[in-house]
């Protein structure tokens, strides 16, 4: 190659590797308006190089998953209640360090716990200010309903009902006319300033539930 | 028309490979990392990517693939993953340097883009690092076979790039670090000293036995809270200091240490301290590497001889 055309595409790679370091330093920075401009238009660029938040904010409760089954056909209805959270995190810890398998259903199963909790609270924030008098329950319903058409929320729902399946095949129960009902709730962590009170009692709160539907539509 | 500095400038970065060892020793290394976790998840990979995945992809560009994307890579996953070993291997010998890069990135993507939940920061990380790999020149060491390096023009555009591969990946550590620590301290529970309690805490991450009791000492949970944010803020400002940069790479490999122990995060830590030999002088690195060759060579020496 030339010396004038290598010269060329020297400048060139380092115009690229400054604006590619202005743009990753620029979506680094606090909320403000110039990052919001180039966010608006390179969300992807964001996600790669400049998401960076490890444990912020820290996670101030446990997540609960429960599944509870019953027999669509039978009346009187008895329920199975299944948690998994709490079993996940006790196998993870149980085989330390080797516990690669346990890690994988902890991060498959609590991520789509989370993006769940997610864009249901985003349908939360649009409907709680017409929710005002309605109890929990009803305004977490009335936000599933809204988030129901949501590419996402379709994503992550479906990925927790394969998963029931999964854990009721490992608990033998037959899924054939089963329905599942589906609820998520928040463990509080003792707070900090109740670090020696071992009689704080940590509350639960119910974060979202759907109706039963069929395990195997 | 081009100020004379900068001139001066690009003749230094055209003028040689400064990382040259190290980027050849992360190559290898990172390779090797992602075999690992290929190994690892060896008895996972149904339930990741065959068709009894637990998790239903979110729609992006690769499954808007003829075929249907990640249908077809569902189908053969098992063809997919034995093709990424094969690309993995390239790497580690050096074959095919910048295209074996490229298609080591692109099957890196199609992998974590089929599991999206699955993801941390070691792995995002991971992603950025193979990118500028590409750009890099990694194959001065560790190679199968040796090629012959011209002294022409383009090899100073080689060189140029390579530097500012590396450079990206040291700058990629300090923005992690930045960006955290400028959300940390913007936080209640990390600006109160609170916030390593509720991590240590969280039941999804207590790597030992000892976690629950550590937490319950108030002192503990503020030193470590503010020592992380410290650390985290004044990494990226102080590692460009030549006296502290090894204090500093050692603080920074006993946090990550930590965090492996204590929160049971791996893969992240193993990434992010990899770029902490960026950091190092060439030279430097090519003596310790002299040093541990003569070691080895010594020993195999007495062992040949002590043999009857």
């Amino acid at each position: 190659m030339k010396n004038s055309f290598v010269r060329i595409l020297s400048y060139l790679a380092i115009l690229i590797f400054l604006l590619h370091w202005a743009v990753a330093f620029i979506l680094a920075m606090p909320a403000n308006y110039v990052k919001q401009t180039v966010a608006n238009h390179a969300s992807r660029y964001q996600t790669m190089f400049s998401s960076w938040n490890f444990f912020t904010p820290p996670f101030i409760y446990h997540n609960r998953l429960y599944f509870i089954v019953r027999d669509s056909k039978i009346s009187g209805n008895k329920q199975d209640t299944l948690e998994v959270l709490a079993n996940i995190s006790l196998q993870k810890q149980i085989r330390v360090p080797f516990n690669q398998r346990e890690n994988i259903i902890d991060h498959l199963v609590n991520n789509s716990v989370a993006g769940l909790k997610r864009v249901v609270r985003s349908y939360k924030i649009t409907t709680d200010s017409l929710a005002i008098n309605k109890s929990d329950s009803l305004t977490i319903a009335q936000a599933i309903s809204n988030a129901e058409g949501n590419n996402n929320y379709k994503r992550y729902l479906a990925t927790l009902t394969n998963y029931c399946k999964i854990v009721l095949q490992q608990k033998n129960i037959d899924i054939i006319g089963k329905e599942v009902k589906i609820v998520i709730k928040e463990k509080e962590i003792r707070p900090f300033k109740q670090i020696g009170d071992a009689s704080y009692l940590q509350k639960e709160i119910l974060v979202f539930e759907t109706t039963y539907k069929p395990v195997n539509p | 028309m081009i100020p004379q500095h900068i001139k001066q400038y690009v003749d230094k970065l055209q003028l040689k490979n400064y990382k040259s060892f190290y980027l050849a020793f992360l190559r290898v290394v990172m390779s090797m990392w992602l075999l690992k976790e290929v190994c690892i998840n060896w008895t996972s990979m149904e339930i990741l990517y065959g068709n009894s995945a637990l998790v239903v992809p979110a729609k992006n560009l690769i499954s808007r693939l003829p075929g249907g994307g990640f249908l077809l890579v569902k189908n053969y996953y098992i063809w997919f993953i034995l093709g990424y070993v094969v690309v993995i291997f390239m790497s580690i010998l050096g074959i095919g340097k910048w295209f074996t890069a490229m298609l080591l990135f692109g099957m890196f993507m199609v992998l974590q883009k089929m599991n999206m939940t699955m993801l941390n920061g070691g792995d995002k990380m991971a992603m950025a690092l193979l990118l500028y790999l590409i750009f890099a020149d990694s194959y001065q060491y560790f190679t199968l076979f040796r090629q012959k390096r011209d002294k022409n023009d383009t090899h100073k555009l080689q060189n140029l790039l390579s530097n500012l591969a590396a450079f990206s990946m040291m700058l990629q550590l300090c923005l992690a670090y930045f960006q955290s620590s400028v959300a940390k301290a913007g936080n209640f529970f990390w600006l109160h000293g609170e916030a390593t309690y509720y991590a240590l805490s969280m039941e999804r991450f207590v790597g030992t036995a000892f976690n629950k009791y550590i937490v319950q000492y108030k002192w503990i949970d503020y030193v470590s809270n503010y020592a992380t944010l410290s650390f985290e803020l004044l990494f990226p400002l102080l590692i460009w200091i030549k006296k502290l940069r090894k204090p500093l790479l050692i603080t920074g490999l006993l946090f990550h240490l930590c965090i492996y122990i204590f929160l049971m995060i791996y893969g992240f830590q193993i990434v992010f301290i990899l770029i902490y030999g960026l950091f190092l002088p060439n030279q430097q690195l090519l003596d310790f590497a002299q040093k541990c060759k003569t070691f080895f060579l010594r020993k195999k020496m007495e062992v040949t001889t002590n043999t009857p």
